[in-house]
């Protein structure tokens, strides 16, 4: 029998790691994530799950022990927060290019100075070129479903990548809801064990990570960027399975609200998205023909996917919560994206970005109706005014 | 699921003992054998898919004399290579007393490069000369207090002393 719980994010990632039957657990202390690993701690203790749980000497060694686990043919677990996440970031890199497909699980957290623990997605989306598979949840339940969609579409012989599965800090990480726990059979036909294809071993000794020539880089490079080509049909599946197998209602790529007669729309993603929803029903109440997409991937980025959900909008307002300092707009990462999905468009709508959310920042009802002000105003001039608005920060606000 | 005290149980049912590499050294195999060193990265046992496609982004295809092995792992080379000694900025290098030692293979784990191995006819730790950094990871570890650092001038075939290290 399935059962409902109420469970945080951080407490339903650890249920997903449980559910997923992780064989090697390695963590390190920062908040928020850290309630991650207490959980599991007490998992592991009480004889709830048989797993190795191994204490790492920072996040470096973190991500250090969960690909050499995952070389040695283990489901590996482990995850970070903030600066925590940016310290392992050497690792990330050979991590994918070593093809092991180890889970850490991000609960958001500014990155210093000095010490800010709220939420914001710059931490993560720093390393989002690694060559990892990424998405954010919006919710405890999405982050459970989502672990074990990540291990499921990064195991997948095609793929063979790690993954980032993102949750941000506090709204998500400690705010409780509702969570679905299915049966293990259930997961078990979703999620078949792990199988390395070449793992270190006595019996059989092979080179992981050896010196290569330059020549032989472009190729490796080339291995990943042909993976990322296959990831979008290989999500597609496991999304279709696990709807399938858990009764959920998961689009593969977006989550799209409102949409079917949007003239302007938020793109935001996290769990901000659900205040911008009842931000959209206000604003409807108000006439305002306003959607939302949420995307549930940020790599493999959906571009297609991205491109025919915004493809009749007039104005769009990428609602950042991450920064990209001096970036093409001065705002956040998403618009760099979002915008390049939509230029080949015939009619292409405008874009621009919101700074929010940022630092811990709650994004307040009265913010969203400060956005959907300048979008009306840019869909009304079809004009992008400014490529950027830092909410909260601009004159005459 | 069955718990890890479980397994235990059952391990000790059977008349086995938990598998534990620092109580257990048999338990670790040596290797003696196997395929010829290679620099050369080719044939890795699983063939990375050499094309790909996806309709906005064009075909990615590598060519046949550029191919490298899934994730770049390979058979292991056994051979030494020569061409990657790299002891040559060693001060002092670990000495083993062979009366003290008592072939707990610590020095065998806890060495980051992997230069002590067990000479299996003569049954004794063997030092490998050519990848010793003289880190001394070992000499502090060793719970017999077999080994101790000795610094590379009192050797004559010392580092510090060659003209031209390797």
């Amino acid at each position: 029998m399935s059962q409902e719980k109420m469970l945080s994010g951080c407490a339903a990632a650890a249920q997903g790691a449980k559910f997923a039957e992780v064989e090697v657990i390695c963590s390190f202390p920062i908040r928020p994530y850290t309630a991650i690993m207490m959980e599991l701690a007490r998992m592991v203790a009480n004889g709830e799950l048989d797993a190795e749980f191994i204490h790492g000497e920072g996040e470096h060694a973190q991500v250090s022990v969960a690909l050499g686990a995952s070389a040695a043919g283990a489901r590996a677990y482990t995850g970070s927060s903030g600066v925590g996440v940016t310290y392992a970031f050497e690792v990330y890199s050979p991590a994918a290019g070593g093809r092991y497909p180890l889970q850490m699980a991000i609960a958001d957290r500014t990155l210093d100075p000095p010490g800010d623990f709220g939420s914001e997605h710059t931490d993560a989306m720093s390393a989002r070129d690694q060559g990892w598979l990424m998405g954010w949840a919006a919710t405890p339940q999405e982050v459970f479903d989502n672990t074990l969609i990540n291990y499921r579409v990064g195991e997948d012989p095609r793929i063979m990548l790690p993954q980032f599965v993102c949750q941000d800090g506090y709204f998500l990480s400690h705010i409780p809801d509702k969570v679905i726990l299915p049966e293990l059979s259930q997961v078990r036909e979703f999620l078949p064990p792990y199988r390395a294809p070449h793992p270190l071993s006595p019996q059989c000794p092979v080179s992981h990570g050896p010196q290569i020539r330059p020549d032989q880089g472009a190729p490796m490079d080339a291995q990943r960027a042909m993976t990322f080509l296959e990831a979008p049909k290989v999500i597609k599946e496991a999304v279709n399975d696990f709807n399938r197998i858990f009764g959920r209602n998961y689009d593969p790529f977006l989550e799209k609200y409102k949409m079917e007669d949007a003239e302007i729309a938020f793109f935001i993603q996290g769990a901000h998205a659900n205040t911008c929803k009842s931000a959209v029903n206000q604003l409807r109440k108000q006439g305002l023909k306003v959607g939302m997409v949420r995307p549930r991937w940020v790599r493999p980025w959906p571009t297609e996917q991205i491109a025919k959900a915004l493809s009749r909008v007039k104005a769009v307002g990428c609602v950042e919560s991450s920064t990209s300092y001096g970036g093409a707009t001065r705002g956040g990462n998403l618009i760099h994206e979002v915008r390049t999905s939509l230029y080949d468009l015939e009619k292409r709508p405008m874009v621009t970005s919101f700074m929010a959310g940022l630092g811990g920042d709650v994004i307040m009802l009265e913010d969203f109706n400060y956005m959907a002000k300048i979008l009306t105003q840019m869909a009304k001039d079809k004009k992008t005014h400014q490529l950027v608005y830092w909410v909260g920060f601009e004159d005459g606000e | 699921m069955k718990t890890r005290k479980q397994k235990i149980q059952k391990a000790k049912g059977k008349g086995e003992k938990a598998r534990n590499l620092r109580t257990e050294p048999k338990n670790l195999k040596m290797r003696t054998g196997g395929p010829k060193a290679t620099t050369k990265i080719s044939g890795g046992g699983r063939k990375e898919r050499v094309r790909a496609s996806g309709d906005l982004f064009g075909t990615i295809h590598v060519p046949k004399d550029r191919a490298v092995p899934f994730g770049a792992i390979t058979p292991a080379p056994v051979k030494q290579q020569e061409l990657f000694i790299t002891s040559n900025w060693r001060i002092v290098r670990p000495v083993i007393d062979h009366e003290k030692c008592t072939r707990c293979f610590t020095c065998y784990i806890v060495c980051p490069d992997s230069c002590w191995s067990f000479n299996e006819k003569e049954e004794k730790m063997e030092w490998n000369w050519r990848f010793c950094k003289g880190c001394q990871i070992c000499i502090n570890e060793c719970p017999a207090d077999a080994l101790s650092a000795v610094p590379e001038l009192d050797f004559e075939d010392g580092v510090v002393r060659l003209e031209k290290p390797f």
